[in-house]
């Protein structure tokens, strides 16, 4: 039999497995499945997960609870077992896994970029029907928080209804800043003398804050003779890391990183827009540490718990992290500052976090337990277990329900930034890896001063990306001939 | 006549047998992993073949070399990779041959054995781990060279792997600081080739320094020499680890070697039909070098026979 057959063969006694079991009114409560999968020995469910990367740990964290529940509940013996890599090198991990049609992994936690690279040769398990015949999946389907849930973790082609993602975890960039110095009336004061308007203390003063105004305040507690400096963000070349920020930044300034239908960059990407944009955003390194136009997130990280920034600007996923014993009381998330435009409030930032995969070359037992694994972790209590310990839900019921802000100082920024009005995401491409290396060569050249200018930078990048485009059939339109003179 | 030493089954055994008993392993090891990857590397470089467009490979004839050869990119790569490698090989060469020196008859000398492991433990380590360290080292904010470098010139501390200009020479300082070792292990090995009576003859007759370093040793030590010049200069064409860890290739492109570039094609795009032929222009180059230097090597045996 082959493969592919193999595969849908296996998503129909799924499907039809779920709807006896439907039909039977068992699925409410804990019960023995139709037709259980039973094994003396473990069956083992491989998640190949983010190293260092809170959320994705906690899944693997959790898997005690699953194995417990999925003997209570369907009398099986599972063995949840982990592999990991970092953001840098788990994409090469699970692409090479799989483009060797290997069933190592049965989970892969994906990034939500990549769906396209492993939708495309189908070595992931497209989920319309596994979704539409499993009910517990369906359920949680229709009850992300927004949207854009649906449209970044599981759409490839990007907002189609192709679907071939789940969210594991759900990000947004955030703000931490340093409460005890804005609570200081010191320095409240001095601010007010200096710039006219009081420093914002609260989380409602700064939804609608402006870059222009958060910059005041940076400019304000930056004091690099004293080792003190206003901000921390990302300029890495590693990954996405400083991409994230600079197209954050685009959107804000009322720019487009390309058009996702014609796959058309040259024009769009290296618009007056988003050169400002860029030029704002390395502009930002006067306010930042030594050393900064090459820092990722555990730079952020380091620089905020040891007291060295008064802001830094990411993931709302690396909380437990800023959170430390000597900082719990001196910190405050808060969404990040947006921008006007033709008298409209951008607040658009880069979604964060990941979708979680199921390899397409399980057999139908695997297959079985990825999806009961699923199954368990969309239960809002399970939902609600990951956000205690620090994760980020998906789940309307969860995020929604009273309290849940309250449950870590992060989770209110979360919710408040977790809507389609302030996130968007990037290409979900199969040459997404190209795509993604053009602009973060251009993009740290400029920030580390290789080169001067933004629109050099934008304008290498959208050739680039054209080219690369034109070269893989997604767009019939070549770069122009000008594009032959311009290099970093 | 001695009676045969030789086991009963040896003696049995025709002598071409046993030759292709000891032989054909080594080959089998030697076409399994390298000639056949070489053959379906060669293969595939003809081909247009994207692993995660899950299309077949579509034979392209010469246009991914042809691609290659227009690619500005590849070529300011494959610039900063001879740069890289004539300023890693250049220093590392002659620091280890000062330092060989230094060592070579030293046997009385106290603590050398422990000196001699403590100068050979960076070779020994994985490139990862020492780019690791090496960026922490040279961090501005939390990097110990830098720190000192302020307090000692009060200038302000250096970023070294953040600036385009720096970048490139502090990875290569963190490859010379790894691999001079290698150099001074090449020279003491290169310098206990020459025949020590030679050198004492040398003294005797009071052979200046530079007439005995031309006449006297160089000709018995360039071939250890060489061979390690050769080993280091193919291997630092191939330098990955140690820059990927550090820089990433970055700032920008500053310190994008080819083996990253190379690595990126592969494991990145997956776009194994270009990729195979960049490594294939890669290795033609490797190539070059190492007949360039067994040119030279040669150079001069050549002229001998010929007079």
């Amino acid at each position: 039999m082959k493969k592919g057959s193999a595969s849908k063969t296996a998503v129909a006694v799924l499907a039809a497995s779920s709807l006896l079991s439907m039909a039977a009114g068992v699925a409410p409560r804990p019960a023995a499945r139709q037709q259980p999968v039973r094994s003396s020995r473990p069956i083992q469910l491989s998640i190949l997960g983010i190293g260092g990367w809170t959320p994705s740990e906690l899944a693997l964290r959790m898997a005690p609870q699953f194995e417990a529940y999925a003997r209570k509940r369907w009398r099986l013996n599972v063995h949840v077992t982990e592999a990991s890599a970092p953001f840098t090198a788990l994409y090469q991990k699970a692409a090479t896994s799989l483009a060797a049609h290997s069933s190592q992994y049965d989970i892969i936690v994906s990034d939500s970029q990549w769906l396209g690279a492993f939708a495309t040769p189908q070595w992931i398990v497209r989920l319309n029907r596994v979704i539409q015949t499993t009910p517990m999946l369906k359920k949680a389907e229709q009850s992300w928080i927004a949207p854009i849930i649906k449209w970044s973790y599981q759409t490839y082609p990007y907002q189609s209804n192709n679907l071939y993602g789940l969210p594991q975890e759900g990000d947004t960039l955030v703000l931490y800043v340093r409460k005890d110095l804005l609570d200081n009336p010191k320095n409240q004061a001095a601010f007010k003398a200096k710039y006219g308007w009081a420093l914002p203390t609260h989380f409602s003063q700064w939804a609608h804050l402006r870059w222009s105004k958060f910059l005041q305040i940076v400019a304000f507690f930056n004091d690099p003779k004293k080792g003190f400096y206003g901000l921390a963000t990302e300029y890495s070349k590693t990954y996405d890391f400083m991409s994230d920020h600079v197209m954050s930044m685009d959107w804000m300034w009322g720019g487009q990183i390309w058009n996702h239908k014609t796959h058309q960059v040259y024009g769009v990407l290296n618009s007056p827009q988003n050169n400002a944009a860029l030029q704002y955003y390395v502009h930002l390194l006067k306010y930042e540490p030594p050393g900064a136009n090459t820092w990722g997130i555990s730079h952020d990280i380091s620089a905020m718990t040891q007291g060295k920034v008064f802001a830094a600007l990411t993931w709302s996923a690396v909380g437990p992290a800023m959170f430390t014993p000597q900082m719990k009381n001196k910190l405050m998330v808060v969404p990040p500052p947006g921008h006007m435009v033709n008298g409209h409030f951008n607040q658009i930032y880069c979604i964060g976090g990941q979708p979680w995969v199921i390899n397409r070359f399980l057999n139908k037992q695997q297959m079985q337990v990825s999806l009961d694994f699923l199954k368990w972790w969309y239960l809002p209590r399970t939902q609600l277990e990951f956000a205690k310990l620090g994760g980020n839900p998906v789940l309307k019921q969860v995020v929604d329900a009273p309290g849940f802000t309250k449950i870590h100082p992060w989770y209110r920024a979360y919710k408040y930034m977790m809507v389609d009005a302030h996130q968007r995401d990037f290409w979900h491409n199969p040459d997404y890896a190209q795509l993604l290396e053009e602009q973060q060569a251009a993009w740290t050249a400029l920030a580390t001063g290789v080169i001067h200018s933004a629109k050099q930078a934008n304008t290498y990048t959208a050739c680039q990306q054209q080219k690369t485009l034109y070269d893989t059939g997604f767009t019939n339109k070549q770069p122009p001939a000008s594009c032959r003179n311009v290099h970093l | 006549m001695q009676p045969s030493v030789m086991p009963w089954w040896r003696r049995r055994l025709p002598q071409p047998l046993f030759a292709w008993l000891l032989v054909v392993p080594v080959l089998a090891f030697f076409v399994i992993w390298n000639i056949v990857p070489l053959l379906w590397m060669i293969g595939l470089s003809f081909y247009r073949y994207i692993l995660t467009f899950g299309v077949n490979p579509v034979y392209v004839g010469l246009q991914n070399f042809s691609q290659i050869l227009q690619d500005y990119n590849v070529w300011a790569h494959i610039g900063l990779t001879v740069l890289f490698v004539i300023g890693a090989v250049g220093v590392e060469t002659i620091l280890g041959v000062l330092l060989g020196f230094a060592f070579w008859g030293q046997t009385a000398l106290p603590g050398r054995r422990l000196a001699l492991t403590l100068l050979f433990s960076p070779m020994v380590l994985a490139p990862v781990a020492v780019g690791t360290f090496f960026r922490l080292i040279y961090d501005p904010m939390y990097g110990i060279l830098p720190y000192y470098i302020h307090q000692l010139f009060g200038i302000p501390a250096p970023n070294l792997l953040g600036n385009g200009s720096t970048a490139l020479l502090s990875v290569l300082a963190t490859d010379v600081w790894m691999w001079t070792p290698f150099m001074i292990l090449m020279t003491i090995a290169a310098l206990g080739a020459v025949p020590r009576a030679m050198l004492e003859a040398s003294a005797v007759d009071r052979l200046s320094i530079p007439r005995r370093l031309r006449y006297v040793i160089w000709p018995h030590a360039k071939f250890i020499l060489i061979l390690g010049v050769l080993l280091r200069t193919i291997d630092a064409f191939k330098t990955f680890g140690l820059v990927s860890a550090m820089t990433a290739g970055g700032p920008g492109n500053a310190t994008q070697l080819i083996s990253l570039t190379l690595y990126r094609e592969a494991f990145d795009s997956f776009s194994m039909g270009s990729a195979s032929a960049l490594a294939l222009f890669v290795l033609f180059i490797a190539i070059a070098f190492t007949s360039i230097y067994l040119f030279v090597l040669n150079y001069q045996k050549r002229e001998v026979t010929a007079e």
